[in-house]
């Protein structure tokens, strides 16, 4: 391993300070947090996974699976796995900066952290789209190959609900990982507290504020082609406020505070 | 001390007509509850030196340079590049390259990977990465390693070249040559020389007195959070009283005490007289004493200090140790 100890001109001591030099764009930041989502080998294999598992769930109901093979229920069904691994994307793109140490050449890099949280935040919407879209993609393929009744019944509306579902638990994921920060403090807390809900609402005087509070079941009504309430609404409000919002902004005001070591 | 340095024009005269030092710390504090890491610490960097930031582990050094970066917010006092704050630079890596911790990287990602990264977030072409890595003599097969799979000389140079990759022209670099093999080091010295030659300022920490030696010129001393000492490299290493080894070293150090000689013990047996040869040869014939080695200290005086930095435990800023002068010397 030898180097040349000569700095060559592009190295010499600020030559292109002359050169435009700005702030990064929020644009410019976000690709950067979506790429740092795939590059390691970590964040690839996730993405593969979830991949994977939906073309799985996919294909063995098409093979397998009862007579109702409709778009919109294949959709629905492909979007299970992702709703359980995405949030962990999202929580890994955030808590990895810790646990890899990463925070320190990232907000060395943009001293503005508030700037990379939004980044972060948006790159995990990003991605809910694509995810979706490949979704829609996966679940038209097998649509396309079984035989229903009525296939095409995915709808603009259910789409875009749908877009909602999934960009809300990416977005959920992001927040549990600036709040807690740590990969398995988050992770563990993000299945577990809806399973502790779950058990809450067998005391029958819980009962109305957790299917209120239980994103499990309030978000479920996004993941359906059936018409949402006024009161589903209402629901998928203060559940998002408690589990996406919160977290977010706690999280987010936690991080930008936090000492990088 | 302060070179202010016109035939450079990048560190021009501020608005009070003063020079606007590359780096400037002024009057820095942290607290953590009730222990303090950084006790009032000031000292400034200027245009073309390579300033050795000295201290022992857990001296405050990397608290100090990390408050500079803008990742822990002070207690007290200010830290200013180029006469702002670090976090008002409009695209800091292009200005200041930082390495804080060579082994902070995602063990999951290539070199080649990391640098990229940052040639986005600065703006600068791809190229760039490539250039880089020939720089600081990592090869294609390194580049292209994941940095879980590197060894610490090999994190440091990516560390470098990460540090260099925004093109700055200030290096603020926490304990650089960790990890590397002899030549690595000889390596690194040789570029952050050059870099400083050429216009560059450079911020360099250490807890190894000869690996700071050798390549910088100016020297900032820290224990306890407290700047110990403070100067250029000449001042500091001139003037340190008399080098005194003898056979008993002992009665002739208690003679020199009685007769008003500040006694500083090194770490090999020896000790420092705050007095001329010729005072010190006349005690020791007076009491018999052998001595084996006198002579003008060079250096030896601010080993001692940086040994008793080391060893001092207490709170307070070691005093005597070093010529007064040192500490006007800021």
């Amino acid at each position: 391993m030898s180097a040349q100890t000569a700095l060559p001109a592009w190295a010499a001591p600020g030559a292109t300070q002359s050169t435009k030099i700005s702030t990064p764009g929020m644009l410019t930041l976000t690709r950067i947090e979506l790429r740092k989502m795939s590059d390691t080998r970590a964040g690839r294999w996730l993405l593969i996974i979830t991949a994977g598992l939906v073309v799985l769930v996919v294909g063995a109901t098409a093979i397998w699976g009862s007579d109702e093979g409709s778009w919109a229920n294949y959709t629905s069904l492909a979007t299970i796995p992702i709703t359980i691994l995405g949030p962990v994307v999202g929580i890994m793109t955030v808590t990895s900066e810790w646990s890899q140490r990463t925070a320190l050449t990232t907000f060395t890099l943009v001293p503005q952290r508030g700037r990379v949280i939004v980044a972060k935040f948006l790159a995990a919407v990003v991605l809910a789209v694509v995810t979706v879209v490949i979704t829609l993609v996966v679940a038209a393929v097998a649509t396309a190959i079984s035989s229903g009744d009525d296939p095409w019944d995915q709808t603009a509306t259910s789409v875009a609900t749908l877009l909602l579902y999934v960009a809300i638990y990416f977005a959920i994921g992001v927040g549990f990982g600036l709040l807690l920060s740590s990969t398995p403090v988050a992770i563990v807390s993000f299945f577990a507290l809806p399973i502790a809900f779950s058990l809450l609402s067998l005391f029958s005087a819980l009962e109305t504020p957790i299917e209120w509070l239980n994103p499990n079941t309030t978000l479920e009504v996004l993941n359906s082609t059936d018409a949402i309430s006024g009161e589903d609404w209402a629901k998928v409000l203060v559940s998002s406020l408690i589990w996406m919002v919160v977290p977010l902004v706690v999280g987010g005001v936690l991080t930008s505070r936090r000492e990088v070591k | 001390m302060i070179t202010n340095r016109p035939e450079d024009g990048r560190a021009g005269p501020g608005r009070d007509g003063r020079v606007v030092p590359v780096i400037e710390i002024e009057n820095l504090t942290k607290r953590y509850g009730t222990q303090t890491a950084v006790a009032d610490v000031s000292f400034r960097c200027e245009t073309g030196t390579v300033t050795g930031f000295l201290g022992p582990n857990g001296a405050g050094k990397s608290t100090t340079m990390r408050i500079l970066c803008g990742l822990t917010p002070a207690t007290g006092g200010r830290a200013l590049i180029d006469g702002t704050p670090y976090r008002n630079l409009p695209n800091p890596g292009r200005a200041v390259g930082v390495l804080l911790d060579a082994s902070a990287q995602h063990a999951g990602r290539t070199g080649r990977e990391v640098l990229t990264l940052g040639t986005m977030v600065l703006g600068l072409p791809r190229e760039r990465v490539t250039q880089v890595l020939d720089l600081v003599g990592l090869d294609k097969k390194a580049a292209d390693k994941r940095v879980g799979n590197y060894s610490l000389g090999m994190r440091q140079r990516l560390g470098l070249a990460h540090a260099l990759l925004g093109n700055p022209s200030t290096l603020v670099l926490d304990e650089p040559a960790n990890g590397l093999d002899p030549e690595g080091i000889f390596w690194m010295r040789g570029l952050l020389r050059e870099f400083a030659d050429r216009g560059g300022t450079v911020l360099l920490s250490s807890h190894l007195l000869h690996e700071i030696e050798a390549v910088a010129d100016h020297l900032v001393m820290i224990g306890n959070g407290r700047i110990a000492a403070d100067g250029s490299k000449q001042e500091l290493l001139a003037g340190a009283g008399t080098l005194v080894r003898a056979l008993e070293p002992e009665p002739l150090a208690d003679a020199l005490r009685r007769a008003g000689v500040t006694i500083t013990p090194t770490a090999d047996g020896a000790f420092l007289a705050d007095a001329e040869a010729l005072v010190i040869g006349r005690a020791a014939a007076a009491i018999g004493a052998v001595l084996t080695e006198l002579r003008a200290a060079d250096g030896a005086g601010l080993e001692a200090l940086f040994l008793q930095l080391t060893a001092t435990a207490s709170t307070s800023a070691p005093a005597g140790a070093i010529n007064p002068s040192m500490e006007v010397a800021r």
